[in-house]
């Protein structure tokens, strides 16, 4: 299972020029690609275009080689999942299991009954995130890092081949960063994964691969190692960064 | 079981306001004149009709305010949201004051179901990306014209006419015909709800944003326009039979949503 994009070019409409210019990548299972950039950069932007739910203005999406557009919606979802970075509260609140429950596919509209099959589904992505507790909450009192991981519960739920996250960990407290970074690495060797983030430790962390997303462009990508540098990192940010040595794990912060 | 009990409990209101609105009236029939001569009392006969079509307009309006409120997530959205009122009561202030309504009685409903049908097609016409908020936008612009060009008419018309006019946006079930407009609404509603109970869930994620229901296997921009035109549809022929009904804004999604917690 293999998503592909090649020079892709998008304009916000009114805007004077494109935001994305250009860009190509690919994600397969078996490695996890972290996406880094500044605020505006065009992250969200390009996860949007990943997913179909934008349309590039040149270039080209592929999954499995068959441009994404051309997928049914339900085919679509069961190979990519997305785990969006705001996601709309709705008027009626649903509860934990509700929501995770609506990622599957497949699922009898009219009454809303799931196989054995969706159930053991459900559980276990209930049990992946550590909302079997939480299951019978509803969701608008939960707070953003829960609802956060009930939506990326609803995104595995389906078992997907490729999974794309956007910012999964920003509302997450280091306990549940750490056990996100651990199920993506355990998920990894089946799962292609891109992770969009601010947090450079994250990409340091879990990232066989980095991509640098500057003025329209991958600026630079690579091993995390050799693109997370001062010298790669200050003209993307516009700020100095300094590297130090943790026991061994390389670790980097703005000076 | 907490929102089956409370949906039983509104159908129970439902069939006890129904069985009032046959047994009740101006005229005071007792039981027993109910049948005479071994047919149904001509009143009765009445009351049934305009009880049936004032249930139909009733859970027409609800079904309409359910999927706008969902498809929209507002609470103040509701079914003449996209035109549907205006260019209703235009076109039976058109049928009115032109001269249409001495064409025959369905005349004044057929004009109505016309100027619904319009304004809604050139609200979904009007805007370019067809998105929610861009269909919102769109049916205010073309309701308000339709309202404002209605009050045009209304001031260069007869004082008869006017009263003809500002009648039938009172709304009223009083002529309801049950062969010629309640059966297809009825039928109408009948197929939409199936409809809605079919594609519950596909509604369920349009709730939490058309991407998100994108991400999860809806065609949202698709889904978005066929529920709104579905929901305008059920509007625009409950107002061509009763005129524009006010339609209560805290409608029975939310009824049923804020006893449960839901809301």
């Amino acid at each position: 299972m293999k998503l592909t994009a090649e020079q892709l070019v998008y304009t916000h409409p009114g805007a004077r020029g494109p935001l994305l210019n250009g860009v190509s990548l690919e994600i397969a299972p078996g490695r996890i690609a972290a996406l880094l950039g500044r605020n505006g950069s065009g992250k969200s932007t390009l996860v949007r275009l990943l997913s179909g739910y934008l349309t590039p203005d040149s270039g080209s999406v592929t999954l499995d080689g068959r441009p994404v557009a051309e997928w049914s919606p339900a085919e679509r979802v069961r190979r990519l999942a997305v785990v969006q970075q705001h996601v709309a509260v709705p008027l009626t609140d649903y509860t934990v299991r509700e929501t995770v429950a609506m990622g599957l596919t497949g699922v009898s509209r009219l009454s809303g009954a799931l196989s054995p099959e969706q159930s053991t589904r459900l559980e276990r992505a209930l049990e992946l995130l550590d909302l079997t507790e939480l299951s019978g909450r509803l969701c608008g009192t939960l707070s953003g890092g829960e609802r956060q991981r009930v939506f990326t519960a609803a995104a595995l739920v389906r078992s997907p081949g490729l999974l794309l996250l956007d910012e999964p960990t920003s509302a997450a407290d280091p306990a549940v960063t750490r056990k996100i970074v651990s199920l993506l690495r355990r998920l990894a060797p089946e799962v292609g994964i891109l992770v969009v983030t601010h947090d450079l430790q994250l990409a340091l962390d879990c990232a066989g691969y980095v991509m640098l997303l500057h003025e329209g462009r991958i600026a630079a990508a690579g091993d995390p190692p050799d693109v997370l540098t001062p010298e790669t990192l200050r003209p993307v940010y516009g700020c100095p960064f300094r590297r130090f040595d943790c026991g061994g794990r390389p670790v980097i912060l703005p000076e | 079981m907490k929102t089956a009990r409370i949906i039983l409990i509104y159908l129970a209101a439902a069939l006890a306001a129904a069985v009032c609105g046959v047994l009740f009236g101006a005229a005071h029939i007792p039981l027993s004149e109910f049948i005479q001569d071994g047919a149904l009392n001509p009143i009765v006969e009445l009351r049934i009709v305009r009880t049936a079509a004032a249930a139909v307009v009733g859970a027409s309006l609800a079904v309409s305010g359910l999927v706008f409120q969902a498809v929209l997530r507002n609470s103040l959205a509701e079914p003449y949201l996209l035109g549907v009122s205006g260019g209703a009561g235009l076109g039976a202030a058109g049928a009115i004051l032109l001269g249409f309504s001495a064409w025959g009685f369905m005349s004044v409903p057929l004009f109505a179901l016309l100027g619904a049908v319009t304004a809604n097609l050139l609200v979904f016409a009007a805007v370019r990306r067809r998105t929610a908020e861009e269909l919102l936008l769109g049916g205010v612009m073309i309701g308000t014209l339709a309202s404002s060009l209605l009050m045009v008419l209304i001031t260069f018309s007869h004082s008869r006419d006017m009263a003809g006019v500002v009648w039938w946006m009172l709304g009223s079930v009083q002529n309801v015909d049950p062969a010629r407009q309640l059966a297809p609404a009825a039928v109408l509603l009948a197929a939409a709800t199936i409809f809605l109970l079919f594609r519950a869930g596909d509604v369920d994620l349009l709730t939490f944003g058309p991407e998100y229901a994108w991400n999860h296997g809806v065609n949202a921009r698709v889904m978005t326009v066929v529920l709104l035109a579905l929901a305008s549809l059920l509007a625009a022929v409950t107002v061509s039979m009763a005129g524009i009904i006010g339609f209560c804004r805290t409608s029975c999604a939310v009824c049923t949503a804020v006893p449960t917690g839901r809301y």
